[in-house]
């Protein structure tokens, strides 16, 4: 067996011997013709598409029909309805992966079950980032650096392990020091990393929902709804806790996610109008964040109830069932520090200890 | 709206008593006027919808019928016919949509700005393309390469410039589109590799197409494989007798200029008893095979036997008993572009035996695409084996008995 | 309609004309839990105790479910274009995303064009303003920035309160006046439609 093995193995080099694994006149060939391979670029004014139909604007002033054209006309003088279309697409109830024929269109299509319109507006408070607390931001916060600086290279914050142990090879590098949690790192601040606000999330736990039945969910989901425009999510205890009273598996408390349009317009309410009014309030704690930027602060339900869309209507809800908040803000800041400072900005209030 | 559309009872009756009143002399005038003076004209101009129906705009089915007789089918749907016999035909980009036409504004003005680009940056190829390569620091070759960077570039500025018109995505969705640009290009890329190159790519890596026959590959050319008119996907069990007759393929390519191909069609799982494993054998090889995304088809029983053909076909067959075997297709580029040695390399390959890598590793070819298709042994399959005179279609084959190892035996000694 | 049937029981029995008024509606329905709080010598309490009825549900509660889960509120169906109509939407959404990207940029740019400029002054101000480098050390401290009103550093919160009714691009120029400061008034709330 162990012959044959070799056997063939010879074969197989001596083969490679006598005859080379590369044509030679192909090499040939291709050295010769190698130079000329670059052929020359044409014209290519016909590249682009000749019957574009933004080639300029269109001569619509002198076209009658486009003036009166009116789009409910034709429909409206129709006798008899227009036949049914015989196929529609429908997007994919769910998604059934890559490969599956049945595939659903991007989100920013009308057919896409994912399809959101708008945004519908400006709201003030992202202009007012824009234009005045980001380049402020940048200017409180600019550390000059002279030309051709370069700051004092830091070791790695994951150690290896150095050791005569035979243990020590392949282990995992280890961790920081002084604990071990591996912190964001703090850039300097330049143009390119101005923190903004992210997203902001909006969390109730009710209390009233592990005695008082589902009552209480419903108004808090609807007062959270009224607030932020947006549905609840709610959830469900994940275990007992005899001390609080918390069964596994009932829903005691629910969240929003805020983005873009809709956070900007519940920032811009909850600072200009409902924090304002918070009797003997001192703000919020200095001390709140994660140490990654993001700060969490409460509201408890009198102030709650301060929200325009709830002191409007504030005899659709039962007072004592109107929830109280916690109000996450998650900024791009990898630092409290930085997160407070735009949050101060924004005007929102910090009192108390400073802990950096 | 529909109670104040609908006629009172007091109304109808007096439009009926109307109608009533003057019942034939004015129906007998009107239809002698217009007899002789005003339809007469309008059919001089025109000839009566009923007579000559358009196919645009058909919708009554009698007229539908009638068109498809006389061999011009209407287009389109039946809706869509319908609703465009009664719109103003108002071109697309004229349509008096406030929002629209801001839309368009805001494109057309990035259009025009994209152009001037587009301007500039040629201006800067050529420039480059006359100046002394050694004004380069890295001489030649560096100046090769940015000659390809920037060609790069003005290629993107050149989609950018058309990519947010809507009458090339119609065009393209119509299937319209022309080839040679490279927006149409650019679509048709993003089109294939949403979808069907996914499909591709894993039917050619879990039925091992991709270590069995070729190192690897990643495809950039879509490859369609027919017989006559029956299209196949990839990875399809294939009737013997439909694959008898060499298949079209569908090479279609999507960057620019022609690329010199050689196409294979290998099946690794001939079963060899002698050595109870599988060899691999070549049905069909052809090389100095020019694609272009204009002209993707190649049939390839069309192909010149004198001076593409290496290898004709040979019918895919599976002897009976055999797992079934996989016809996998190859697409190998040639190096620059530049066709091989027909003779020689015809005196060397043989059709048993044959292994893709060393004929790539002899030819610099290097692979762009792959698909497979798969045959068994069916009903057919002797009457194709006898025809092209290949013999073993009178042999089952059976699968070898294997010895279950002691410890798993049913019966061991030390039960009994 | 419960409390309306209570309210005809009550009616029986003490002998009141049943009307309603827009007083006793209003008062039905915004408060729904006191009907059943009756008179000590009533015979409806009692019977109600008897059959074992608790408070009754708050009308409103009601009313949010009711609003809560109405089947307008479900996610609707996606919607259906014609192509023509398909087709303009792609092109003002084409559009719209172009318009927000170049704002971003102009942004981006203008926040470079700032930071270089103040990059400059410093640079300036360290080596090009004679006293060694004094005020630049000096406009490099960075003292109380992080920190809170309260501990004498931090922003103000005048800062953000101005920006309720002005945008501060003109700076401090004031409201009055035809000037800048003019503009710069975001909610202007003597206009009329003139």
């Amino acid at each position: 067996m162990a012959e044959s093995h070799l056997s063939l193995r010879l074969a197989r080099t001596w083969r490679s011997f006598v005859k080379p694994s590369i044509c030679n006149r192909c090499l040939q060939t291709r050295r010769t013709l190698a130079s000329q391979a670059s052929a020359p670029q044409g014209q290519r004014d016909a590249e682009l598409e000749e019957a574009s139909s933004l080639g300029g604007a269109p001569d619509a002033g002198s076209g009658s029909p486009v003036r009166d054209f009116d789009p409910l006309k034709v429909p409206r003088s129709r006798k008899r309805q227009l036949v049914p279309s015989r196929y529609q697409f429908r997007s994919p109830k769910y998604y059934r992966g890559p490969l599956h024929p049945h595939q659903p269109p991007p989100p920013s299509d009308p057919a896409s079950r994912e399809f959101v319109p708008g945004p519908f507006s400006t709201p003030r408070l992202e202009q007012t980032y824009h234009n005045i607390i980001a380049p402020d931001f940048m200017t409180m916060c600019y550390q000059h650096t002279p030309p051709g600086f370069r700051a004092p290279q830091k070791g790695a914050r994951l150690r290896p392990w150095i050791g005569d142990s035979p243990y020590f090879r392949n282990r995992p590098l280890r961790g920081p020091r002084g604990g071990d949690v591996l912190r964001l790192l703090r850039k300097p601040i330049t143009f390119r990393n101005i923190p903004m606000i992210e997203r902001v999330t909006v969390h109730s736990f009710v209390k009233g929902a592990l005695s008082g039945g589902s009552g209480y969910i419903h108004v808090a989901g609807m007062a959270l709804q009224a607030i932020t425009n947006h549905r609840v999510m709610t959830h469900e205890a994940r275990t007992n806790e005899a001390n609080w009273g918390i069964i596994k598996g009932k829903t005691v408390s629910m969240t929003v996610d805020l983005k873009g349009e809709d956070m900007y317009h519940f920032l811009g309410k909850l600072i200009n109008v409902v924090l304002p009014r918070i009797k003997d309030w001192n703000g919020v704690r200095a001390t709140t964040g994660d140490n990654s930027g993001n700060l969490t602060f409460g509201l408890d339900p009198e102030s709650v109830a301060t929200f325009p869309e709830i002191e409007t209507n504030y005899d659709a809800y039962p007072g004592k069932m109107i929830p109280g908040l916690h109000i996450t803000i998650h900024t791009t800041a990898t630092c409290d520090k930085d997160a407070r400072l735009l949050l101060q900005q924004v005007g929102i209030p910090f009192y108390g200890k400073v802990v950096d | 709206m529909a109670p104040s559309r609908a006629p009172s009872a007091l109304l109808l009756h007096s439009l009926r008593s109307l109608a009533i009143e003057k019942p034939s002399t004015a129906l007998a005038i009107r239809a002698f006027t217009s007899a002789s003076s005003t339809c007469q004209e309008v059919q001089a101009e025109r000839p009566s919808f009923y007579r000559n129906p358009d196919p645009e705009t058909v919708y009554q089915p009698r007229l539908e019928r009638k068109l498809a007789r006389a061999g011009r089918p209407p287009i389109g749907s039946r809706r869509r016919r319908m609703a465009l016999s009664q719109s103003p035909r108002i071109p697309f980009e004229q349509l008096p949509y406030q929002c629209f036409q801001e839309a368009r504004k805001v494109l057309v003005e990035d259009r025009e700005e994209k152009l001037r680009k587009i301007e500039t940056e040629r201006a800067r190829v050529a420039r480059v393309r006359e100046a002394d390569p050694g004004a380069f620091r890295g001489g030649e070759p560096f100046k090769q390469k940015k000659l390809a960077s920037m060609e790069a570039e003005l290629e993107r500025l050149k989609i950018l410039a058309d990519i947010n018109d809507p009458s090339v995505k119609r065009r393209f969705e119509d299937g319209k589109g022309d080839m040679n640009k490279p927006i149409y290009r650019y679509l048709a890329e993003r089109k294939w590799r949403e979808y069907p190159r996914k499909v591709l790519v894993q039917r050619i890596t879990q039925m091992n197409v991709v270590p069995d026959v070729v190192p690897n590959v990643d495809p950039i050319v879509d490859v369609k494989i027919a017989f006559g008119k029956k299209a196949v996907g990839s990875g399809d069990f294939v009737p013997s007798d439909v694959s008898e007759k060499p298949c079209q393929l569908t090479l279609q390519a999507f960057d620019r200029g022609e690329k010199m191909v050689t196409i294979a069609v290998v099946d690794p799982d001939v079963p060899n008893v002698e050595t109870d494993s599988f060899d691999s054998r070549c049905h069909y090889l052809a090389s100095n095979i020019t694609i272009s995304p204009t002209k993707p088809l190649v049939d390839l029983s069309k192909l010149s036997p004198g001076s593409q053909v290496l290898l004709p076909w040979l019918p895919p067959h599976a002897q009976k008993g055999s797992p079934y075997h996989r016809l996998s297709i190859v697409i190998l580029q040639h190096k620059d572009n530049i066709p091989i040695d027909f003779e020689p390399a015809k005196q060397k390959v043989e059709r048993d035996g044959f292994t893709l890598r060393s004929f790539m590793s002899r030819h610099l070819l290097t692979p762009i695409s792959a698909s497979l298709f798969r045959t068994r042994w069916d009903e057919s399959t002797a009457a194709v084996m006898e025809r092209a005179g290949l013999e073993g279609a009178n042999v089952e084959l059976k699968r070898k008995k294997v010895e279950p190892l002691p410890y798993k035996r049913r019966n061991p000694s030390s039960f009994r | 309609m419960h409390a309306s049937s209570i309210r005809g029981a009550l009616a029986q029995v003490f002998q009141i004309p049943l009307r309603p008024t827009l007083r006793n509606a209003a008062g039905q329905i915004s408060t729904g839990i006191t009907t059943t709080t009756t008179s000590s010598f009533s015979t409806s309490a009692s019977r109600a105790a008897k059959k074992g009825r608790g408070a009754k549900p708050d009308q409103r509660i009601t009313l949010i479910r009711y609003f809560l889960y109405h089947p307008t509120t479900l996610t609707p169906r996606p919607l259906r274009f014609s192509r023509n109509r398909y087709l303009r939407h792609w092109t003002i959404h084409r559009a719209w995303n172009l318009y927000r990207a170049k704002v971003k940029q102009a942004r981006q740019l203008e926040l470079e064009r700032q930071y270089n400029a103040m990059h400059a002054a410093n640079e300036e101000l360290r080596v090009g303003a004679g006293d060694g480098g004094k005020l630049f050390r000096k406009a490099q401290m960075k003292t109380g920035v992080w920190s809170i009103p309260e501990r004498g550093g931090g922003v103000p919160i005048e800062y953000a309160r101005g920006l309720v009714e002005w945008m501060g691009s003109t700076g401090g120029l004031g409201s009055s006046g035809t000037g800048l400061g003019a503009k710069a008034k975001i909610w202007d709330s003597e206009w009329t439609r003139s």
